[in-house]
């Protein structure tokens, strides 16, 4: 046997450490399937990509899509559950909804997950550097117009689980728990209502303060019309009159107004289209993708593609609500037909507010969410101003119904009294906004309960709820189960059951 | 062993002839199964007189009538036998058990003298699975060893089973040991691609002193599997093939034939008692398990080759395997072959290489298992009196009867190829390696392996079953390449008589790269071709690609005092790609000890103790069986008009690390008269920092963080006994058997919440309870009133309403067995022989899902073939106390569908007859023939009412059963 030299050893050992050295760099392996956060804010286009992320959530089908848009008018007089509905929203239907329930969990995800993207998107996009081939300035302003939007996008996701989740009371200690920077902690106590407002309302001035002209024409984007929009109806939610009139004012400033034909009208509905009236509606693809199939609530108020046979929908609009409009009303035509349900022979008002658009062929009573609407902001006004000045208010009254209703004579307001006044904004608000996810909340800060009864046996047994009266615990969603098992600092809204 | 060799040589070489002898020749068996012994030195006492036996045993010397023989064979008994003046001395050698302690035994990275090891380690011989008909030998491994938990998962040919080793080791990672071939490591999977009779031995690495060596993959032990390697002298080879049938055991639950069918149509006015069809419909009457699941064949042929000069020797295989499915167009197919070489190559140089190919094809046959049409449930579902095969005998197309009127029989549509699926699988196993003789006492040891996978899944429909695509075929085609580079260096030395150190130090790299791609396309030209050629029309595509990187550094020594006491050290540091980057490298360490009390004056005194070994260790281990990116913030994809988005799609944790398993075994090895050996080990895991998905507020923008948490112990005892009950010139019994308890608890999960979210059907995982604890609603009876079911509430009280808020937690019934084990006899008369293994699993439940679809009794069911007694015994008017409610009733799951599913089996009953050699000799050229008969699952006792017990979930719906075979085989050595 031949005896080695030490050389042998050593080189024996530095092949086993040169095997170290050269691996210890391969242990940073990155995936091939979807990108690492650190990767995301290397370019101001991956950046926008991440941008384009944070508005995602607006077309969920627990969002706007579907359920924030159907849920404030299923909890209220508006809608009724056919007898044959198929039980979807059944919780909703029977005011039943609890802690382990889909429907306040739905929002709850999907507007935490997107405020959860805002502040990344916040805490990074300082970050982006031009790229060699970039200009520094333009990169920079393109920098300010996102940032400036994902102000107004954290405010609007946080204003909606605030209508949601709290009291709109600015004394009341139960506001939302939120954090400004992304965390990975899981405990989270709630701030109180007024913390939780004034975040809402930095965020907006923030947002106004720096948006300038960006996307002024857009629809699909906030701009300055759409963030005031927004800022005119959170004042207006927590009485903040005079700064909700302010705020609107900024809107009836702009380029919109009521669409005055019936053919422009219907764009609006059918097409999702109306430059005067839309001022902030959800951007969809032009080519078929998840975002389609999220956004079908017609599918619930029609749901028959074959116009060949009569529709099957879960939910119809209450008598009590259609009778509101007079035959002579452009919206009673637009919103709702006559035609006997496929399953109940005699016929029934059918809601037609989401007809449909054509463009997104094969996803049936697929309709773009507006989110922001020109009439909406001239009511919000209207309300704003009634206490300080019933004169503006009677006048932007006649207003939106001489543009409504065919021949309405004007003088007919000029006659109320104050109290018949405020009585006709709202009937107005409903009426104007029905089955666009408003009416719940409008009666949630008005102090008014529901009053649901059975109008025929066309209607289902459970969603007859008799009265709520104002001041049921229900008129704040619960906090989700799963929120409450993760995170052990969270406080239940008052009146639903503790796990 | 090749020192043994050469030194018989030198004594061959000096064998001297004296005048005053006389020749006296025999044969030198095995005790223990009568094999013959090649090579055994036969010496003359006080002489340097003697020889060796030659391939059939025999020998020849020339002797003094008084002269005494001394018969000496590594691992076998020193005999000394007088000649007394016969002329034939025969000799049955036994086995020594002293000496087997030193035994070498692979421990992974360096071999130790079985007597030196402190860990608790399993030796499954090869022989054991040999030869059997399972397209995944793995599975053939149930109730070998104590600790090792083998189910199936399911009973498809070539399905991979589930293994574990002393208990669930995780909740959320993997639990399956790693598997190391000849150096390598491969994935479960693999095993159906591998030909079981290159099998030598499986070791099975248990204890913290015999895993913490693997690091981070040691947690759930390591089953290190050994190939047959070559042997030089005369060059042999074998013969092994069988033939043989497998079928599915008849279920204890019986489906209603053609007159309760009927009368239970009538009963529930489904048909009117006149309806002039009956008359017709009696006149069939169809057992459908048996018509549908049928029996199916199985082949195995393989050709073995050992052979080798003293500077090489080979060992080299071919195999072909076949076995078709109880399910209908079931087929898989293995053809493989291996290469193992080993080269001295310098004085100071060894070389070698182990190279293995093999290719597997699967018809994989409708599996969908909530589905009317896969044929395990449509055996269950057809109505009786419904006639499967049209008059040609064929399948018939369209179904005529119950819940299948009008449906095409997908029985049918495979029988003529209109649809289909399967597999094929490309694998290459391989490795090179070199092994540097320093200076003597120190080795260098470097092995470079490749494991390569080339896995392809193919569907197609033909236009008559996808009209709308006008055909349609689907292609997925990934490949895996895991590849390993080992490096160590061993130093082996016996100081002063009385301190022996074995040790040694290396790296070892670790990579794999798997990606993926699939595509579909429809439109076909005709409906005969399936290819992409002639598809006009591309419908999606996809794809991926993971990669994974470790490197470890590591170190063990073994040192001895006096060959008594033995103290074990082991160290590992691993670094890999999953973590996070806070947290890639974790270190990893076990202590062992070990008491040879033989060897104490005391102990050594008592004869009938002849081994008495006390060992204990404990140490760490890690897991990283979680994925391949499971620490790294991710975003991925969304749109929002039609732009491109990104979305945080996983919550990154960068302190996320190795999943912890610490060990603590205490064992005692006795043996008795060198007949009985008997092991028993307690051990104590506790998992801790568990990789688990934690709970956490929206506010971090996911419901789900991956984090390290909880703990979760499994502690148990373990027990082997084998024995040699009779032994003697023409019986023989020996009997091995072993028994474990496990008892699996959940001590913390998330600090904050005691439950686990979303555990399956049926499952809590809570702190304080047993992994796989089934909570369920208990059923109390139905209601003699009205027919309706009443369960009780959580109370204990009636109720008439089902609510989940009911459901409590059934003690002690978990999905997992905690008692479990097997035992084996062999009685050899001669040549001829029986061999027998039972396995049992007791505590073991599943919810019987297949089972709720044959009793609920309601419209939506009643289109379906029943139960035979649920037309007798369901309620039917007041007053009926009855096993069944009403007709019209709900399907609600409670713990009446929860089913012992404890098992005890004869997973082998063989028959086997070795041809005498001297019926062989008179054959030249045949070395040895052996004939048997083998059935396998032949026996099962168990409570449970479907196909089969043995299923790994904690709810069985239309599971492809376990099935029975029955197989004819010989081995032949030539």
């Amino acid at each position: 046997m031949r005896i080695f030299n030490k050389k042998h050893i050593i080189a024996a050992v530095i092949a086993i450490s040169a095997v170290g050295s050269a691996c210890n760099k391969q242990l940073d392996q990155q995936p091939n399937g979807s990108l690492s956060s650190d990767l995301v804010y290397t370019s101001i286009t991956a950046a926008e990509s991440a941008f384009n992320g944070m508005y995602s959530p607006l077309y969920g089908a627990s969002y706007y899509g579907r359920g924030l848009t159907l849920i404030p008018d299923l909890l209220t007089e508006n809608l009724i559950a056919g007898s044959w509905f198929s039980n979807s929203y059944s919780d909703i239907v029977r005011w039943g909804f609890h802690s382990g329930g889909g429907d306040g969990r739905g929002v709850w995800s999907v507007a935490y997950s997107a405020l959860h993207r805002v502040n990344s998107f916040l805490a990074n996009i300082d970050k982006v550097e031009p790229l060699p081939n970039e200009n520094a300035e333009t990169v920079n302003k393109k920098k300010a117009e996102l940032k400036a939007q994902a102000y107004a996008l954290r405010a609007l996701y946080m204003f909606d689980l605030t209508r949601m989740f709290c009291k709109l009371d600015l004394n009341d200690p139960l506001g939302l728990p939120f954090v400004l920077q992304p965390t990975v902690e899981t405990f989270h106590a709630r701030k109180t209502v007024k913390e939780t407002y004034d975040q809402i309302e930095s965020d907006l001035n923030t947002a106004l303060g720096s948006i300038g002209e960006t996307n002024v024409t857009r629809q699909t984007l906030f701009n300055k019309y759409s963030i005031a929009a927004l800022q005119s109806r959170f004042y207006l939610y927590f009485g903040k009159n005079d700064l909700a009139a302010t705020a609107a004012d900024k809107v009836l400033a702009g380029p919109f107004g009521f669409e005055a034909d019936s053919a422009a009208q219907s764009k609006v509905w059918i097409n999702d289209q109306g430059a005067k009236e839309i001022i902030l509606k959800v951007g969809l693809g032009t080519t078929q993708g998840s975002d389609w199939s999220a956004v079908n609530l017609g599918s619930l108020f029609i749901n028959q593609p074959d116009p060949k046979f009569r529709p099957n929908p879960d939910f119809i609009p209450s008598k009590d609500l259609v009778n509101l409009y007079s035959d002579s009303d452009l919206r009673k035509g637009f919103y709702f037909y006559k035609d006997s349900a496929r399953q109940y022979k005699d016929s029934i008002w059918i809601v037609k507010k989401y007809p449909g658009n054509p463009a997104y062929t094969g996803v049936y009573g697929a309709n773009a969410p507006k989110l922001f609407r020109y009439a909406e902001v001239v009511l919000n006004k209207m309300e704003a101003i009634y206490p300080t000045n019933k004169a503006t208010a009677k006048t932007l009254l006649k207003s939106i119904r001489a543009s409504r209703i065919k021949g309405y004579d004007v003088t007919i307001v000029d006659a109320y009294d104050d109290a018949t006044l405020l009585a006709q904004i709202r009937i107005e608000r409903r009426k104007e906004l029905a089955v666009e996810g408003h009416y719940w909340f409008d009666l949630k800060r008005w102090g008014v309960g529901v009053n649901k009864v059975r109008e025929g046996a066309y209607q289902a047994l459970e969603s007859a709820v008799g009265v709520i009266a104002p001041t049921d615990y229900h008129w704040q969603f619960p906090v989700p189960d799963t929120e409450m098992q993760s995170n052990p600092l969270m406080k239940q809204n008052t009146g639903y059951a503790t796990l | 062993m090749k020192k043994v060799l050469l030194m018989l040589f030198s004594v061959l070489s000096c064998l001297q002839m004296t005048a005053q002898t006389r020749p006296v020749k025999g044969k030198v068996t095995d005790s223990r199964d009568g094999s013959v012994l090649l090579g055994v030195s036969v010496m003359v006492k006080g002489t340097t007189t003697g020889t060796t036996t030659n391939v059939d045993g025999v020998y020849s010397l020339n002797v003094a009538d008084n002269a005494t023989l001394i018969f000496n064979f590594v691992g076998y008994e020193v005999l000394e036998v007088p000649v007394s003046g016969k002329s034939t001395v025969d000799i049955q050698m036994n086995l020594d058990v002293k000496t087997l302690a030193e035994f070498e035994i692979s421990t992974g990275y360096v071999s130790k003298r079985k007597g030196t090891i402190t860990g608790a380690i399993d030796v499954i011989d090869g022989k054991r699975i040999e030869s059997r008909p399972s397209g995944n030998f793995n599975h053939l491994l149930q109730g070998q060893a104590a600790g090792v938990y083998v189910m199936a998962n399911g009973g498809r040919p070539g399905a991979a089973p589930q293994i574990f080793i002393r208990g669930t080791g995780s909740i959320n990672s993997g639990l399956a040991p790693l598997y190391i071939v000849d150096g390598q490591p491969v994935s479960p999977s693999d095993f159906a691609t591998i030909s079981q009779n290159d099998i030598e031995s499986f070791n099975i690495l248990k204890d913290a002193s015999a895993t913490a060596v693997y690091g981070s993959r040691g947690a759930n032990g390591v089953i290190l599997i050994t190939t047959k390697r070559g042997k030089s002298g005369k060059a042999t080879l074998d013969y092994r093939g069988f033939y043989g049938v497998t079928e599915i055991a008849e279920p204890k639950v019986r489906m209603m034939n053609t007159k309760e069918r009927l009368d239970y149509e009538v009963a529930i006015g489904l048909r009117q008692a006149n309806d002039p069809a009956i008359p017709e419909l009696l006149k069939s009457d169809y057992n459908q398990v048996k018509e549908i699941l049928k029996p199916a064949l199985a082949q195995s042929h393989t050709i073995s080759v050992r052979t080798g000069t003293d500077k090489t020797s080979i060992y080299m295989s071919g195999e072909y395997y076949d076995q078709k499915g109880v399910y209908y167009d079931n087929d898989f197919s293995r053809v493989g072959a291996r290469l193992n070489v080993d080269n001295t190559t310098t004085d100071w140089l060894k070389t070698g290489l182990n190279m293995y190919v093999g290719y597997m094809e699967e018809a994989l046959p409708n599996e969908t298992r909530n589905s009317t049409g896969n044929p395990g449930m449509m055996a269950y579902l057809v109505m009786p009196y419904e006639n499967l095969r049209s008059e040609s005998g064929n399948w018939r197309e369209i179904l005529r009867h119950g819940g299948y009127t009008n449906v095409r029989s997908n029985l049918w549509s495979r029988e003529n190829d209109f649809t289909g699926s399967g597999n094929d699988h490309l694998k290459f196993l391989g490795n090179v390696f070199a092994e540097a003789t320093i200076i003597p006492d120190l080795k260098f040891t470097t092995r470079y392996s490749m494991n390569l996978s080339d896995y392809v899944t193919k569907t197609f429909n033909q236009p008559l079953l996808a009209a709308a695509d006008n055909g349609n075929a689907t292609r997925r085609f990934s490949r895996w390449n895991n590849g390993t580079w080992t490096n160590t260096l061993n130093y082996r030395k016996t100081f002063a008589r009385n301190h022996s150190v074995n040790a040694v130090v290396g790296s070892e790299y670790n990579y794999l790269t798997d990606y993926d791609f699939t595509a579909t396309a429809r439109n076909t030209s005709s409906p005969l071709l399936q290819e992409f050629g002639t598809m006009l029309n591309p419908v999606s595509t996809g794809g991926s690609l993971s990669k994974y990187r470790m490197f470890g550094v590591f170190g063990n020594v073994n040192y001895g005092f006096k060959e008594k006491y033995y103290l074990d050290l082991s160290i590992r540091r691993d670094g890999s790609s999953k973590f996070g980057r806070n947290q890639q490298w974790g270190t990893f360490w076990s202590v062992g000890a070990l008491w040879n009390a033989k060897s104490e004056p005391f102990i050594a005194q008592y004869e009938w103790i002849s081994d008495l070994r006390v060992r204990s260790s404990i140490g760490l281990t890690g897991n990283d069986d979680i994925g391949f990116y499971p620490s790294y913030d991710l975003y991925g994809g969304t749109t929002y008009e039609g732009r491109p988005g990104l979305i945080p799609s996983q919550a990154g944790n960068p302190d996320l690390t190795w999943e912890k398993r610490r060990k603590f075994n205490v064992g005692v090895d006795l043996g008795i008269h060198n007949r009985v050996s008997v092991t028993i080990d307690h051990y104590r895991e506790l998992t801790y920092d568990m990789v688990l998905d934690a709970p956490v507020s929206y506010l971090t923008g996911f419901t789900q963080v991956k984090g390290n948490m909880g703990k979760m112990s499994n502690n148990g005892v373990e027990f082997t006994v084998k024995g040699d009950v009779l032994k003697n010139r023409d019986f023989a019994l020996r009997v091995e058997g072993n028994l474990t308890y496990n008892k699996n608890k959940i001590r913390d999960l998330y600090g904050y919440r005691d439950e686990l979210l979303g555990s399956g059907t049926g499952i809590l995982t809570k702190v304080g309870y047993p992994r796989g604890q089934f909570k369920y609603n208990r059923f109390s009876r139905i209601n003699p009133d009205n027919g309706l079911e009443l369960w009780l509430d959580k109370n204990g009280k009636e109720t008439d309403k089902f609510d989940d808020a009911d459901a409590v937690i059934q003690e002690g019934k978990t999905m997992y067995a905690p008692w479990y084990g097997g035992a084996t006899a062999d009685f050899s008369w001669k040549g001829l022989g029986i061999f027998m293994q039972w396995n049992f699993m007791e505590g073991k439940y599943s919810v019987n899902n297949t089972t709720a679809w044959l009793v609920w009794n309601n419209a939506s069911w009643s289109n379906y073939n029943r139960v035979h007694d649920l037309g007798e015994k369901m309620w039917k008017k007041p007053g009926d106390v009855a096993k069944y409610p009403k007709y019209g009733s709900g399907t609600q799951f409670d713990d009446r569908y929860l089913e012992d599913a404890s098992f005890v089996r004869l997973r082998e009953l063989t028959v086997y007859y070795n041809v005498p050699k001297n019926v062989l000799s008179k054959v030249k050229v045949l070395r040895s023939v052996r004939a048997y008969a083998r059935a396998n699952n032949l026996l099962t006792f168990t409570e449970w009412t479907g196909y089969d017990p043995e299923y790994f979930n904690n709810l069985e719906l239309g599971i492809y059963p376990v099935s029975r075979s029955y197989t004819f085989g010989i081995d032949i050595g030539f």
